[in-house]
């Protein structure tokens, strides 16, 4: 106990329950790390009154959806003392705002792995939406791009699901670009009026969110009821432009799962053969912030 | 409850030391606990603020006393004619200057604030807690606030080894 009052510490003089309501007002993971390094007091303060799980929280609120998940997905401590609740939400739940938050400097160009399926498809699988990973638009001299089914309605609805290269992904941009079909008169512009981004977990097992090679089942793995979404997007509109068109999000998002759903809202644009609403992509990309590996 | 000229509800809050202090009760309504022993009917004659000395209760009554919302009191004519924006302004001013105390009476007001549930005088006395957190390495956080390092040298090196994204 410090005696003379000036060179008393600030845990020992204001107590554990004030010192967290002080740390509590540390806004970045990197500080309440710092605080904690500082001396064990220091330490167990932090851990004890949970504030890397809240301070987490606030800055990504689709973490709440799946704490649970986090701590069991983590490889089983091999040492045979067990830590306490508290030092394990401490260490995830620090490490997970760390990385949120830090800049990764280059982010990977690109962070989707594979496409699982599309909602419609007019030409499968000449017109399949893997087209949509291709960088180039023409392969072996035929234009390569994803063709939905046609509609009447011009609200008919699309949607793309595609599997990114983590479980957990930082997703703060992606970017698609609409297909302009030279080889019609007009060279029309397959777009769609809005688009939006949904992110999370295939309910089924993991490794089952494969691609689906045929084009009944590639229609049905689409469905709503599969996913477990811990995210959706605002909608953004899309230009007629026959560019890659860049979509940032709010802020930077934790896709926890691996899954992102691309909802295209709306069509623009009528065939004249058949005078029908499509929607054509040729490309699409999805620019994570970074990708954390469990 | 003491009453005094124009109708000013007044409010006693005494100190462990013995000290008295009269204050208007929305001064002391500026304190979430005051405010809810006041209407809960507990604030008969005088409140005891127990743990905080005069001189730290004093300080905090004179924060309360700038930050009340003003309703007339001091200045009246002036407020009315000063914009929103230049008020804050001057208050932010002022605190600057109520803050600078050593760092005894700032952790003495930081418990105060947070015993007495009055908000404001909190963020402003932890923050520069915060902003030494923030802002300087590991020994100098440990100097600034005379925390003892108890740490090993291994285990410090664990420490930020393990979490060396914050330490960059």
């Amino acid at each position: 106990m410090a005696e003379e009052c000036c060179s008393a510490d600030l845990l020992e003089w204001i107590g554990p329950d004030v010192s967290a309501c002080v740390f509590g007002r540390l806004d970045h993971p990197a500080d309440l790390v710092r605080a904690a390094a500082v001396s064990r007091t220091w330490r167990r303060c932090v851990v004890e009154s949970g504030l890397s799980k809240s301070l987490c929280l606030r800055l990504c609120p689709e973490v709440a959806t799946v704490a649970a998940a986090a701590e069991v997905t983590r490889s089983p401590p091999s040492t045979a003392s067990p830590e306490s609740g508290h030092e394990r939400d401490y260490r995830i739940y620090s490490n997970l705002a760390g990385a949120y938050v830090s800049d990764s400097g280059e982010p990977s160009a690109e962070c989707i792995l594979h496409c699982i399926g599309a909602s419609s498809t007019d030409d499968f699988p000449i017109e399949t939406m893997e087209n949509t990973l291709d960088e180039e638009e023409i392969i072996n001299f035929r234009p390569s791009y994803w063709s939905s089914g046609g509609a009447d309605d011009p609200e008919a609805p699309e949607s793309l699901t595609y599997r990114l290269n983590s479980d957990i992904c930082i997703v703060d941009e992606v970017r698609v670009r609409p297909y302009q079909a030279f080889f019609q008169d007009g060279d029309p512009i397959y777009s769609s009026k809005m688009v939006r981004f949904r992110m999370g977990h295939y309910k089924l097992p993991r490794g089952s969110e494969t691609f689906v090679m045929d084009d009944y089942e590639n229609k049905m793995v689409n469905t709503d009821e599969k996913y477990m979404w811990t995210y959706t997007s605002p909608e953004f509109p899309m230009l007629q432009k026959n560019e890659l068109q860049s979509f940032k999000l709010p802020r930077p998002v934790l896709c926890i799962g691996g899954v992102v759903m691309i909802e295209l809202l709306g069509r623009v644009q009528k065939q004249e053969a058949d005078d029908m609403y499509y929607i054509w992509f040729w490309n699409l990309r999805g620019l994570p912030g970074g990708t954390l590996m469990p | 409850m003491a009453t005094r000229e124009a109708g000013k509800k007044m409010i006693m809050l005494k100190s462990p030391d013995g000290m008295e202090f009269e204050v208007e009760e929305a001064v002391a309504m500026e304190s979430q606990t005051i405010r809810k022993m006041i209407e809960d009917d507990c604030a008969d004659t005088a409140i005891l603020i127990p743990n905080i000395n005069s001189k730290i209760l004093s300080r905090v009554i004179e924060y309360c006393n700038k930050h009340v919302p003003t309703t007339g009191a001091t200045g009246a004519a002036a407020s009315d004619t000063v914009a929103p924006a230049a008020l804050a302004e001057d208050l932010k001013i002022w605190d600057a200057e109520f803050i600078k105390v050593n760092r005894a009476t700032r952790f003495n007001l930081i418990q105060a604030a947070s015993y007495l549930n009055i908000k404001g005088l909190l963020d402003l006395t932890s923050q520069t807690t915060i902003d030494t957190i923030s802002d300087n390495s590991l020994e100098e956080i440990r100097s600034f606030l005379s925390t003892k390092n108890d740490y090993l040298p291994e285990e410090e090196q664990t420490i930020r080894r393990e979490n060396q994204w914050a330490f960059q």
